[in-house]
Protein backbone atom coordinates (compact mmCIF):
# COMPACT_ATOMS: atom_id res chain seq x y z
CA UNK A 1 0.00 0.00 0.00
CA UNK A 2 3.00 2.45 0.77
CA UNK A 3 4.38 1.33 -2.40
CA UNK A 4 5.69 4.50 -4.15
CA UNK A 5 3.78 5.39 -7.74
CA UNK A 6 6.09 8.44 -8.62
CA UNK A 7 9.39 9.77 -7.43
CA UNK A 8 10.99 12.64 -8.86
CA UNK A 9 14.45 12.54 -8.00
CA UNK A 10 16.49 15.96 -8.19
CA UNK A 11 14.72 16.83 -11.55
CA UNK A 12 16.64 20.11 -13.38
CA UNK A 13 15.54 21.48 -16.68
CA UNK A 14 17.54 24.08 -18.44
CA UNK A 15 16.54 25.97 -21.94
CA UNK A 16 18.65 27.95 -23.30
CA UNK A 17 21.01 28.06 -19.80
CA UNK A 18 17.87 29.44 -18.12
CA UNK A 19 17.11 26.91 -15.51
CA UNK A 20 13.54 26.62 -15.79
CA UNK A 21 13.13 23.78 -13.14
CA UNK A 22 15.77 23.47 -10.05
CA UNK A 23 15.99 20.29 -8.73
CA UNK A 24 12.58 18.59 -7.41
CA UNK A 25 12.41 15.77 -5.83
CA UNK A 26 9.29 14.32 -4.07
CA UNK A 27 7.59 11.23 -4.02
CA UNK A 28 3.74 10.32 -4.63
CA UNK A 29 2.32 6.55 -3.22
CA UNK A 30 -0.30 4.52 -4.41
CA UNK A 31 -3.19 6.08 -4.15
CA UNK A 32 -2.47 9.19 -2.57
CA UNK A 33 -4.00 12.59 -4.40
CA UNK A 34 -1.14 15.11 -4.57
CA UNK A 35 -1.93 18.79 -5.41
CA UNK A 36 1.13 20.59 -7.16
CA UNK A 37 0.27 24.58 -6.76
CA UNK A 38 2.18 27.47 -7.67
CA UNK A 39 1.95 30.61 -9.61
CA UNK A 40 1.32 31.02 -13.77
CA UNK A 41 4.93 30.60 -14.75
CA UNK A 42 6.32 29.31 -11.26
CA UNK A 43 7.08 25.48 -13.48
CA UNK A 44 4.00 23.42 -13.03
CA UNK A 45 3.25 22.62 -16.50
CA UNK A 46 7.08 21.83 -17.51
CA UNK A 47 7.70 19.37 -14.53
CA UNK A 48 4.41 17.66 -15.56
CA UNK A 49 5.66 17.76 -19.18
CA UNK A 50 8.75 15.93 -17.98
CA UNK A 51 7.04 13.59 -16.02
CA UNK A 52 5.12 12.29 -19.19
CA UNK A 53 7.89 12.57 -21.43
CA UNK A 54 6.89 15.18 -23.78
CA UNK A 55 10.16 17.18 -22.31
CA UNK A 56 13.58 16.26 -22.00
CA UNK A 57 14.80 16.24 -18.22
CA UNK A 58 17.96 18.08 -18.19
CA UNK A 59 18.95 16.35 -15.25
CA UNK A 60 17.84 14.27 -12.38
CA UNK A 61 15.50 11.22 -13.21
CA UNK A 62 11.57 10.32 -13.00
CA UNK A 63 10.33 7.02 -12.12
CA UNK A 64 6.61 5.38 -12.62
CA UNK A 65 5.90 2.06 -10.62
CA UNK A 66 10.00 1.87 -10.32
CA UNK A 67 10.75 2.59 -13.92
CA UNK A 68 12.91 5.56 -15.14
CA UNK A 69 10.68 7.70 -17.61
CA UNK A 70 14.22 8.21 -20.10
CA UNK A 71 15.56 4.39 -20.09
CA UNK A 72 12.61 2.81 -20.17
CA UNK A 73 10.06 4.97 -22.01
CA UNK A 74 7.24 2.41 -22.95
CA UNK A 75 7.02 0.93 -19.71
CA UNK A 76 6.92 3.86 -17.73
CA UNK A 77 4.37 5.30 -19.75
CA UNK A 78 2.26 2.74 -19.88
CA UNK A 79 0.89 3.27 -16.37
CA UNK A 80 0.18 7.00 -16.53
CA UNK A 81 -3.15 8.50 -17.66
CA UNK A 82 -3.04 12.07 -18.39
CA UNK A 83 -4.33 15.40 -19.27
CA UNK A 84 -1.40 18.05 -20.22
CA UNK A 85 -3.01 21.74 -20.05
CA UNK A 86 -6.65 21.79 -22.33
CA UNK A 87 -8.29 18.22 -22.74
CA UNK A 88 -7.82 18.89 -26.60
CA UNK A 89 -9.51 15.76 -28.79
CA UNK A 90 -10.34 15.75 -32.53
CA UNK A 91 -12.97 18.05 -32.67
CA UNK A 92 -14.59 16.38 -36.37
CA UNK A 93 -14.76 13.12 -34.48
CA UNK A 94 -17.21 11.57 -32.25
CA UNK A 95 -16.28 11.32 -28.18
CA UNK A 96 -16.32 7.27 -29.03
CA UNK A 97 -14.44 7.50 -32.06
CA UNK A 98 -11.90 9.66 -30.02
CA UNK A 99 -11.96 7.11 -27.18
CA UNK A 100 -11.45 4.46 -29.60
CA UNK A 101 -8.48 6.23 -30.76
CA UNK A 102 -6.39 6.36 -28.09
CA UNK A 103 -7.64 3.00 -27.72
CA UNK A 104 -6.00 1.59 -29.96
CA UNK A 105 -2.98 3.01 -29.25
CA UNK A 106 -2.45 0.86 -25.76
CA UNK A 107 -2.19 -2.82 -27.30
CA UNK A 108 -5.16 -4.63 -25.05
CA UNK A 109 -7.90 -1.91 -24.11
CA UNK A 110 -11.35 -3.33 -25.09
CA UNK A 111 -14.57 -2.05 -26.12
CA UNK A 112 -16.14 -2.99 -22.86
CA UNK A 113 -13.62 -0.94 -21.17
CA UNK A 114 -14.58 2.13 -23.35
CA UNK A 115 -18.33 1.67 -22.18
CA UNK A 116 -17.06 2.13 -18.36
CA UNK A 117 -15.14 4.63 -18.41
CA UNK A 118 -17.85 6.68 -20.17
CA UNK A 119 -20.18 5.15 -17.57
CA UNK A 120 -17.98 6.46 -14.89
CA UNK A 121 -17.24 9.78 -16.59
CA UNK A 122 -21.12 10.55 -17.17
CA UNK A 123 -21.06 11.28 -21.00
CA UNK A 124 -22.94 8.48 -22.17
CA UNK A 125 -26.00 10.68 -23.56
CA UNK A 126 -23.07 12.42 -25.98
CA UNK A 127 -20.57 10.08 -26.58
CA UNK A 128 -21.93 9.72 -29.97
CA UNK A 129 -22.06 13.33 -30.89
CA UNK A 130 -19.02 15.32 -32.01
CA UNK A 131 -16.42 17.14 -29.74
CA UNK A 132 -16.42 19.86 -31.61
CA UNK A 133 -19.93 20.69 -30.38
CA UNK A 134 -18.70 20.21 -26.01
CA UNK A 135 -18.68 22.44 -23.73
CA UNK A 136 -15.57 22.59 -21.88
CA UNK A 137 -17.43 20.78 -18.74
CA UNK A 138 -17.88 17.86 -21.52
CA UNK A 139 -14.43 18.00 -23.06
CA UNK A 140 -12.61 17.79 -19.39
CA UNK A 141 -14.58 14.86 -18.79
CA UNK A 142 -13.60 13.31 -22.36
CA UNK A 143 -10.18 14.22 -21.64
CA UNK A 144 -10.25 12.18 -18.11
CA UNK A 145 -11.95 9.25 -19.98
CA UNK A 146 -9.08 9.44 -22.21
CA UNK A 147 -6.57 9.35 -19.27
CA UNK A 148 -8.15 6.34 -17.58
CA UNK A 149 -8.67 3.99 -20.74
CA UNK A 150 -5.78 2.02 -19.96
CA UNK A 151 -6.00 1.92 -16.41
CA UNK A 152 -3.25 3.66 -15.65
CA UNK A 153 -1.62 3.47 -11.97
CA UNK A 154 -1.02 7.33 -12.11
CA UNK A 155 -3.46 10.17 -13.22
CA UNK A 156 -1.44 13.46 -14.20
CA UNK A 157 -4.61 15.97 -14.37
CA UNK A 158 -2.76 19.72 -15.46
CA UNK A 159 -5.18 22.49 -14.61
CA UNK A 160 -8.46 20.04 -14.68
CA UNK A 161 -10.61 22.88 -13.32
CA UNK A 162 -9.38 25.06 -15.26
CA UNK A 163 -12.42 26.72 -16.56
CA UNK A 164 -15.41 24.92 -15.08
CA UNK A 165 -18.36 26.15 -12.91
CA UNK A 166 -18.55 25.46 -9.28
CA UNK A 167 -20.72 22.32 -9.81
CA UNK A 168 -18.29 20.92 -12.27
CA UNK A 169 -15.23 21.15 -10.47
CA UNK A 170 -17.05 19.69 -7.30
CA UNK A 171 -17.94 16.62 -9.60
CA UNK A 172 -13.98 16.51 -10.75
CA UNK A 173 -12.98 16.64 -7.02
CA UNK A 174 -15.39 13.64 -6.35
CA UNK A 175 -14.51 11.74 -9.80
CA UNK A 176 -10.72 11.91 -8.17
CA UNK A 177 -11.43 11.22 -4.58
CA UNK A 178 -13.39 8.12 -5.96
CA UNK A 179 -10.45 7.06 -7.78
CA UNK A 180 -7.98 7.44 -5.68
CA UNK A 181 -10.03 5.71 -3.03
CA UNK A 182 -11.75 2.84 -4.59
CA UNK A 183 -8.95 2.12 -7.62
CA UNK A 184 -6.31 2.87 -5.79
CA UNK A 185 -4.62 5.30 -8.51
CA UNK A 186 -2.40 7.97 -7.61
CA UNK A 187 -3.59 11.46 -8.63
CA UNK A 188 -1.37 14.43 -9.46
CA UNK A 189 -3.62 17.68 -9.87
CA UNK A 190 -2.00 20.96 -10.77
CA UNK A 191 -3.68 24.38 -9.85
CA UNK A 192 -2.42 27.92 -9.74
CA UNK A 193 -5.49 28.11 -7.20
CA UNK A 194 -4.89 26.51 -3.69
CA UNK A 195 -8.90 26.70 -2.75
CA UNK A 196 -9.72 24.89 -5.89
CA UNK A 197 -7.54 21.30 -5.50
CA UNK A 198 -7.21 22.01 -1.52
CA UNK A 199 -10.45 20.25 -0.90
CA UNK A 200 -9.35 16.77 -2.77
CA UNK A 201 -5.76 16.24 -2.07
CA UNK A 202 -4.07 14.14 0.26
CA UNK A 203 -0.62 16.49 0.44
CA UNK A 204 0.13 19.92 -1.78
CA UNK A 205 3.40 20.70 -2.87
CA UNK A 206 4.22 24.47 -3.66
CA UNK A 207 6.36 25.22 -6.59
CA UNK A 208 7.69 28.42 -6.97
CA UNK A 209 10.54 29.89 -9.78
CA UNK A 210 10.90 26.19 -10.63
CA UNK A 211 11.96 25.29 -7.27
CA UNK A 212 9.77 23.07 -4.88
CA UNK A 213 9.61 25.12 -1.72
CA UNK A 214 7.33 22.91 0.50
CA UNK A 215 5.19 19.86 0.80
CA UNK A 216 2.42 20.54 3.05
CA UNK A 217 0.20 17.77 4.78
CA UNK A 218 -3.44 19.04 4.06
CA UNK A 219 -5.38 16.13 5.78
CA UNK A 220 -3.23 16.56 9.12
CA UNK A 221 -4.00 20.51 9.09
CA UNK A 222 -7.42 19.85 8.84
CA UNK A 223 -8.06 17.67 11.52
CA UNK A 224 -5.47 19.47 14.34
CA UNK A 225 -7.97 22.58 13.24
CA UNK A 226 -11.15 20.38 14.29
CA UNK A 227 -9.55 19.91 17.77
CA UNK A 228 -8.01 22.40 18.98
CA UNK A 229 -8.82 25.65 19.17
CA UNK A 230 -9.84 27.93 16.03
CA UNK A 231 -8.73 31.11 15.18
CA UNK A 232 -10.81 33.99 14.97
CA UNK A 233 -10.69 37.33 13.65
CA UNK A 234 -13.31 40.27 15.33
CA UNK A 235 -14.03 44.01 14.02
CA UNK A 236 -15.33 45.92 17.14
CA UNK A 237 -14.96 49.99 17.74
CA UNK A 238 -11.69 49.90 20.20
CA UNK A 239 -9.82 46.97 19.51
CA UNK A 240 -7.22 47.99 22.56
CA UNK A 241 -9.68 48.44 25.10
CA UNK A 242 -11.38 45.23 24.16
CA UNK A 243 -7.90 43.40 24.64
CA UNK A 244 -7.75 44.45 27.77
CA UNK A 245 -11.20 43.03 28.81
CA UNK A 246 -10.54 39.84 26.78
CA UNK A 247 -7.34 39.52 28.37
CA UNK A 248 -8.76 39.60 31.84
CA UNK A 249 -11.55 37.61 31.36
CA UNK A 250 -10.39 33.80 30.43
CA UNK A 251 -6.76 33.37 30.56
CA UNK A 252 -7.16 30.51 28.20
CA UNK A 253 -7.93 32.77 25.38
CA UNK A 254 -5.09 34.08 22.97
CA UNK A 255 -6.33 37.97 21.87
CA UNK A 256 -3.67 39.85 19.50
CA UNK A 257 -4.58 43.49 18.55
CA UNK A 258 -4.32 43.14 14.21
CA UNK A 259 -5.12 46.88 14.02
CA UNK A 260 -6.93 49.71 15.86
CA UNK A 261 -10.16 47.94 15.09
CA UNK A 262 -9.21 44.34 14.80
CA UNK A 263 -8.76 41.52 16.93
CA UNK A 264 -7.38 38.47 15.99
CA UNK A 265 -8.26 35.26 19.07
CA UNK A 266 -7.70 31.82 19.08
CA UNK A 267 -10.13 29.98 21.21
CA UNK A 268 -12.72 27.15 21.22
CA UNK A 269 -16.12 27.48 19.64
CA UNK A 270 -18.15 27.27 22.85
CA UNK A 271 -16.49 30.42 24.11
CA UNK A 272 -17.47 32.91 21.59
CA UNK A 273 -21.04 33.93 23.34
CA UNK A 274 -19.12 34.64 26.77
CA UNK A 275 -16.33 36.82 24.84
CA UNK A 276 -19.49 38.92 22.64
CA UNK A 277 -20.80 39.43 26.08
CA UNK A 278 -17.78 40.68 28.00
CA UNK A 279 -17.40 43.16 24.78
CA UNK A 280 -20.72 44.19 24.69
CA UNK A 281 -21.48 44.64 28.37
CA UNK A 282 -18.72 47.09 28.54
CA UNK A 283 -19.74 49.30 25.72
CA UNK A 284 -17.70 47.92 22.89
CA UNK A 285 -19.50 47.54 19.70
CA UNK A 286 -18.91 44.54 17.61
CA UNK A 287 -19.41 44.77 14.14
CA UNK A 288 -17.96 41.26 13.04
CA UNK A 289 -16.96 37.81 13.54
CA UNK A 290 -14.69 35.86 11.27
CA UNK A 291 -13.26 32.26 11.65
CA UNK A 292 -10.16 32.67 9.64
CA UNK A 293 -10.09 30.06 7.26
CA UNK A 294 -7.29 27.85 5.92
CA UNK A 295 -4.33 28.51 8.07
CA UNK A 296 -2.81 27.14 4.82
CA UNK A 297 -3.96 30.49 2.23
CA UNK A 298 -2.37 32.50 4.20
CA UNK A 299 0.70 29.91 4.11
CA UNK A 300 0.53 29.71 0.42
CA UNK A 301 0.85 33.44 0.12
CA UNK A 302 3.68 34.04 2.30
CA UNK A 303 5.48 31.24 0.45
CA UNK A 304 4.48 32.51 -2.79
CA UNK A 305 4.82 36.43 -1.89
CA UNK A 306 3.97 39.04 -4.08
CA UNK A 307 5.35 39.27 -6.95
CA UNK A 308 4.10 35.93 -8.37
CA UNK A 309 5.86 35.86 -11.77
CA UNK A 310 10.09 36.63 -12.15
CA UNK B 1 4.44 -3.97 -35.34
CA UNK B 2 1.08 -4.56 -34.53
CA UNK B 3 0.83 -1.48 -32.55
CA UNK B 4 2.44 0.59 -35.65
CA UNK B 5 -1.13 -1.13 -37.66
CA UNK B 6 -3.15 0.16 -35.86
CA UNK B 7 -1.51 4.07 -35.58
CA UNK B 8 -1.69 3.76 -39.03
CA UNK B 9 -5.70 2.73 -39.10
CA UNK B 10 -6.06 6.01 -36.70
CA UNK B 11 -4.73 7.96 -39.44
CA UNK B 12 -6.72 6.43 -41.96
CA UNK B 13 -9.65 7.31 -39.56
CA UNK B 14 -8.87 10.64 -39.33
CA UNK B 15 -7.75 11.23 -43.10
CA UNK B 16 -11.08 10.19 -44.04
CA UNK B 17 -12.48 12.01 -41.37
CA UNK B 18 -11.70 15.83 -43.67
CA UNK B 19 -13.62 17.05 -45.85
CA UNK B 20 -10.64 17.82 -47.95
CA UNK B 21 -9.54 14.20 -48.72
CA UNK B 22 -13.22 13.41 -50.18
CA UNK B 23 -12.62 16.66 -52.04
CA UNK B 24 -9.73 14.61 -53.56
CA UNK B 25 -11.65 11.99 -54.65
CA UNK B 26 -14.22 13.78 -56.44
CA UNK B 27 -11.85 16.53 -58.07
CA UNK B 28 -10.42 13.43 -59.93
CA UNK B 29 -13.71 12.01 -60.66
CA UNK B 30 -15.52 15.66 -62.22
CA UNK B 31 -11.68 15.73 -64.22
CA UNK B 32 -11.88 12.26 -65.47
CA UNK B 33 -15.77 12.77 -66.41
CA UNK B 34 -14.51 16.31 -68.03
CA UNK B 35 -11.93 15.33 -70.25
CA UNK B 36 -13.79 11.83 -70.99
CA UNK B 37 -16.75 14.34 -72.78
CA UNK B 38 -14.03 16.73 -74.08
CA UNK B 39 -12.67 14.24 -76.21
CA UNK B 40 -15.59 12.67 -77.08
CA UNK B 41 -17.11 15.41 -78.59
CA UNK B 42 -14.33 18.02 -79.79
CA UNK B 43 -10.72 15.80 -80.39
CA UNK B 44 -10.91 13.43 -83.05
CA UNK B 45 -11.22 10.28 -81.57
CA UNK B 46 -10.45 8.06 -84.47
CA UNK B 47 -6.86 8.67 -83.82
CA UNK B 48 -4.29 8.24 -80.54
CA UNK B 49 -1.82 10.16 -82.35
CA UNK B 50 -2.20 13.91 -83.18
CA UNK B 51 -0.10 13.18 -86.89
CA UNK B 52 0.64 17.64 -86.69
CA UNK B 53 2.36 17.31 -83.33
CA UNK B 54 3.74 14.25 -83.04
CA UNK B 55 4.70 13.12 -86.39
CA UNK B 56 7.81 11.29 -85.21
CA UNK B 57 5.82 9.01 -83.73
CA UNK B 58 3.27 9.07 -86.82
CA UNK B 59 6.52 7.81 -88.85
CA UNK B 60 7.47 4.97 -86.97
CA UNK B 61 4.06 3.52 -86.63
CA UNK B 62 4.63 3.79 -90.74
CA UNK B 63 8.35 2.27 -90.82
CA UNK B 64 7.53 -0.55 -88.15
CA UNK B 65 4.13 -1.20 -91.07
CA UNK B 66 1.63 -1.17 -87.94
CA UNK B 67 -1.37 1.05 -87.89
CA UNK B 68 -2.14 3.61 -85.40
CA UNK B 69 -4.70 1.89 -83.31
CA UNK B 70 -8.40 3.59 -81.79
CA UNK B 71 -8.85 5.73 -79.42
CA UNK B 72 -10.11 3.77 -76.54
CA UNK B 73 -10.38 3.09 -72.92
CA UNK B 74 -6.57 1.89 -73.18
CA UNK B 75 -5.76 5.25 -74.43
CA UNK B 76 -8.22 7.10 -72.49
CA UNK B 77 -5.86 5.68 -69.00
CA UNK B 78 -3.19 6.59 -70.83
CA UNK B 79 -3.87 9.98 -70.89
CA UNK B 80 -4.72 10.51 -67.31
CA UNK B 81 -1.73 8.85 -66.12
CA UNK B 82 -1.10 12.63 -65.86
CA UNK B 83 -3.53 13.13 -63.09
CA UNK B 84 -0.17 11.82 -61.00
CA UNK B 85 0.61 15.40 -60.90
CA UNK B 86 -2.26 16.29 -59.67
CA UNK B 87 -2.50 13.60 -57.29
CA UNK B 88 1.35 14.54 -56.06
CA UNK B 89 -0.14 18.27 -55.26
CA UNK B 90 -2.82 16.78 -53.21
CA UNK B 91 -0.47 14.84 -51.26
CA UNK B 92 1.81 17.59 -50.70
CA UNK B 93 -0.99 19.00 -48.87
CA UNK B 94 -1.89 15.42 -46.66
CA UNK B 95 1.78 15.09 -45.92
CA UNK B 96 2.00 18.59 -44.12
CA UNK B 97 -0.89 18.47 -42.77
CA UNK B 98 -1.50 15.36 -40.99
CA UNK B 99 1.68 16.72 -38.99
CA UNK B 100 0.84 20.00 -38.60
CA UNK B 101 -3.37 19.29 -37.68
CA UNK B 102 -1.74 17.06 -34.47
CA UNK B 103 -0.39 20.65 -33.46
CA UNK B 104 -3.17 22.59 -34.56
CA UNK B 105 -5.34 21.07 -32.43
CA UNK B 106 -2.84 20.34 -29.35
CA UNK B 107 -3.73 16.70 -29.85
CA UNK B 108 0.26 15.61 -30.70
CA UNK B 109 0.56 15.61 -26.51
CA UNK B 110 -2.12 12.86 -26.41
CA UNK B 111 -0.60 10.97 -29.15
CA UNK B 112 3.17 11.33 -28.18
CA UNK B 113 1.98 10.37 -24.10
CA UNK B 114 1.39 6.38 -25.34
CA UNK B 115 3.62 3.03 -25.22
CA UNK B 116 4.00 3.31 -28.80
CA UNK B 117 7.37 5.99 -28.72
CA UNK B 118 7.64 8.54 -31.10
CA UNK B 119 9.46 7.20 -34.07
CA UNK B 120 6.84 4.54 -34.02
CA UNK B 121 3.98 7.27 -34.14
CA UNK B 122 6.04 9.52 -36.99
CA UNK B 123 6.43 6.14 -39.10
CA UNK B 124 2.63 5.00 -38.54
CA UNK B 125 2.00 9.14 -40.21
CA UNK B 126 4.29 8.54 -43.17
CA UNK B 127 3.48 5.10 -43.83
CA UNK B 128 -0.43 6.46 -44.34
CA UNK B 129 1.01 9.62 -46.57
CA UNK B 130 2.07 6.71 -48.79
CA UNK B 131 -0.29 4.66 -48.52
CA UNK B 132 -2.94 7.51 -49.28
CA UNK B 133 -0.77 8.01 -52.65
CA UNK B 134 -1.43 4.39 -53.58
CA UNK B 135 -4.84 4.67 -53.07
CA UNK B 136 -5.71 7.67 -55.19
CA UNK B 137 -3.74 6.39 -58.11
CA UNK B 138 -5.27 2.95 -57.66
CA UNK B 139 -8.50 5.04 -57.88
CA UNK B 140 -7.71 7.28 -60.62
CA UNK B 141 -6.39 4.01 -62.44
CA UNK B 142 -9.59 2.24 -61.78
CA UNK B 143 -12.01 4.96 -62.92
CA UNK B 144 -10.40 6.08 -65.80
CA UNK B 145 -11.11 2.71 -66.75
CA UNK B 146 -14.49 2.24 -65.90
CA UNK B 147 -15.36 5.91 -67.85
CA UNK B 148 -13.00 4.87 -70.49
CA UNK B 149 -14.68 1.89 -71.24
CA UNK B 150 -18.06 4.27 -71.10
CA UNK B 151 -17.55 7.00 -73.00
CA UNK B 152 -14.59 4.39 -75.85
CA UNK B 153 -15.21 1.19 -75.51
CA UNK B 154 -12.19 -1.70 -76.01
CA UNK B 155 -10.60 -2.64 -79.16
CA UNK B 156 -8.38 -5.52 -77.96
CA UNK B 157 -8.01 -6.69 -74.19
CA UNK B 158 -3.88 -6.87 -75.33
CA UNK B 159 -3.07 -3.51 -76.86
CA UNK B 160 0.11 -2.09 -77.82
CA UNK B 161 1.50 1.11 -78.55
CA UNK B 162 4.75 2.40 -80.29
CA UNK B 163 6.93 4.01 -77.50
CA UNK B 164 10.27 5.24 -77.45
CA UNK B 165 12.19 3.63 -74.00
CA UNK B 166 15.17 5.64 -74.24
CA UNK B 167 16.72 3.68 -76.93
CA UNK B 168 14.57 4.97 -79.83
CA UNK B 169 11.10 3.47 -81.07
CA UNK B 170 10.00 0.22 -80.29
CA UNK B 171 6.35 -1.90 -80.02
CA UNK B 172 5.23 -2.26 -76.79
CA UNK B 173 2.21 -3.53 -74.46
CA UNK B 174 0.05 -0.22 -73.30
CA UNK B 175 0.03 -1.44 -69.88
CA UNK B 176 3.59 -1.55 -69.62
CA UNK B 177 3.66 2.01 -71.08
CA UNK B 178 0.94 2.86 -68.26
CA UNK B 179 3.02 0.97 -66.11
CA UNK B 180 6.53 3.13 -66.56
CA UNK B 181 4.85 6.38 -66.45
CA UNK B 182 3.13 6.03 -63.33
CA UNK B 183 6.40 4.63 -61.80
CA UNK B 184 8.16 7.55 -63.17
CA UNK B 185 5.95 9.62 -61.65
CA UNK B 186 6.04 8.36 -58.16
CA UNK B 187 9.57 9.56 -57.81
CA UNK B 188 8.85 13.19 -57.80
CA UNK B 189 5.52 12.27 -55.64
CA UNK B 190 7.77 10.02 -52.88
CA UNK B 191 10.14 12.93 -52.39
CA UNK B 192 8.37 16.13 -52.30
CA UNK B 193 5.67 14.53 -50.15
CA UNK B 194 9.04 13.50 -48.39
CA UNK B 195 10.26 17.11 -48.49
CA UNK B 196 6.82 18.65 -47.45
CA UNK B 197 6.22 16.19 -44.43
CA UNK B 198 9.63 17.20 -43.27
CA UNK B 199 9.14 20.94 -43.59
CA UNK B 200 6.13 20.56 -41.72
CA UNK B 201 7.41 18.78 -38.89
CA UNK B 202 10.31 21.55 -38.30
CA UNK B 203 7.78 24.35 -38.68
CA UNK B 204 5.06 23.00 -37.12
CA UNK B 205 2.52 24.31 -39.45
CA UNK B 206 1.67 23.44 -43.13
CA UNK B 207 1.43 26.68 -44.79
CA UNK B 208 5.62 26.97 -45.26
CA UNK B 209 5.41 22.99 -46.07
CA UNK B 210 2.77 23.24 -48.93
CA UNK B 211 3.77 26.42 -50.54
CA UNK B 212 7.38 24.85 -50.54
CA UNK B 213 6.96 21.44 -51.51
CA UNK B 214 4.93 23.14 -54.85
CA UNK B 215 7.04 25.56 -55.46
CA UNK B 216 9.81 22.68 -56.29
CA UNK B 217 7.62 20.41 -57.88
CA UNK B 218 5.80 22.13 -60.05
CA UNK B 219 8.58 25.08 -60.92
CA UNK B 220 11.74 22.33 -60.82
CA UNK B 221 12.56 23.54 -64.85
CA UNK B 222 12.53 27.12 -64.15
CA UNK B 223 14.51 26.80 -60.45
CA UNK B 224 16.93 24.62 -62.29
CA UNK B 225 17.67 27.07 -65.41
CA UNK B 226 18.00 29.79 -63.49
CA UNK B 227 21.16 28.04 -62.03
CA UNK B 228 22.33 26.20 -64.62
CA UNK B 229 25.22 27.92 -65.72
CA UNK B 230 26.28 27.38 -62.19
CA UNK B 231 28.38 24.25 -61.35
CA UNK B 232 26.13 23.40 -58.61
CA UNK B 233 22.87 23.33 -60.92
CA UNK B 234 23.80 19.72 -61.42
CA UNK B 235 23.20 18.42 -57.52
CA UNK B 236 19.97 20.83 -57.08
CA UNK B 237 17.10 18.42 -56.33
CA UNK B 238 14.74 20.03 -58.91
CA UNK B 239 17.45 18.49 -62.09
CA UNK B 240 16.45 15.43 -61.19
CA UNK B 241 12.70 15.21 -60.54
CA UNK B 242 12.23 14.11 -64.50
CA UNK B 243 13.44 10.20 -64.22
CA UNK B 244 11.59 10.06 -67.83
CA UNK B 245 13.43 12.76 -69.27
CA UNK B 246 16.66 12.19 -68.04
CA UNK B 247 16.55 8.29 -69.50
CA UNK B 248 15.27 9.64 -72.66
CA UNK B 249 18.10 11.61 -72.77
CA UNK B 250 17.22 14.95 -72.89
CA UNK B 251 18.01 16.13 -69.17
CA UNK B 252 17.57 19.52 -67.38
CA UNK B 253 21.09 19.57 -67.28
CA UNK B 254 23.38 18.44 -69.88
CA UNK B 255 25.12 15.49 -69.45
CA UNK B 256 23.25 14.52 -66.36
CA UNK B 257 23.29 10.28 -66.12
CA UNK B 258 20.72 8.24 -64.79
CA UNK B 259 23.09 6.80 -62.21
CA UNK B 260 23.92 10.06 -61.08
CA UNK B 261 20.51 11.13 -60.82
CA UNK B 262 19.19 8.38 -58.58
CA UNK B 263 21.94 9.05 -56.35
CA UNK B 264 21.35 12.97 -56.11
CA UNK B 265 17.43 11.55 -55.50
CA UNK B 266 18.74 9.28 -52.75
CA UNK B 267 20.63 11.47 -51.13
CA UNK B 268 18.33 13.87 -50.58
CA UNK B 269 15.71 11.62 -49.56
CA UNK B 270 17.57 10.47 -47.05
CA UNK B 271 18.72 13.80 -45.98
CA UNK B 272 14.72 14.87 -45.71
CA UNK B 273 14.01 11.56 -43.48
CA UNK B 274 17.09 11.60 -41.42
CA UNK B 275 16.15 15.88 -40.76
CA UNK B 276 12.50 15.01 -40.12
CA UNK B 277 12.57 11.90 -37.84
CA UNK B 278 15.65 13.71 -35.70
CA UNK B 279 13.59 16.29 -35.10
CA UNK B 280 10.80 14.88 -33.70
CA UNK B 281 12.14 12.41 -31.98
CA UNK B 282 14.41 15.27 -30.13
CA UNK B 283 12.02 18.46 -30.04
CA UNK B 284 10.25 18.92 -26.48
CA UNK B 285 7.05 19.17 -26.84
CA UNK B 286 5.75 22.65 -25.46
CA UNK B 287 2.85 25.07 -25.71
CA UNK B 288 2.94 25.86 -29.57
Amino acid sequence: MTEIALELKNVSKRIKNKEIIKEVSFQIKQGEVFGFVGPNGAGKTTTIRMMVGLMKITEGDIHIVGKSIQTDYSEAIREVGAIVENPEMYPFLTGRKNLEQFARMVPGTTKERIEEVVQLVGLKKVINDRVGGYSLGMRQRLGIAQALLHKPSILILDEPTNGLDPSGMKEIRQYIRTLAEKENVSVIVSSHLLSEIELMCDRIGVIKNGSLIAVEDVEKNRKLGDTDMSEFIISVSNAQTAKAHLDSLDESLFVEMADETTLKTAMKREQIPAVLKELLNNNINVYEVQAAKGTLEDKFFDLIGENVIE
Amino acid sequence: MSNLSQLIKNEFIKLHHYKSTWAMYIIIAVLLIGVAVITNFVANQSMIIDATFQSELVQAYQSMGLEIPAYDMWAFMADNISLISFITIFIIVAAAKIISNEYKWGTIKLLLIRPAGRGTVLTSKYITVLLFAAVLILYTIILSMIIGLIFFGVDTWNPTIVDNLGSGYTEISIIASIGKDVLFSLVPLIIVATLSFMIAILFKGSAMAIAASIVVFIAAPIITMMVSRYEIAKYLLTAHLDLQSIFAGSPLIEGTAPGFSITVLIVYYIAFMVVGWLTFKKRDVAGN
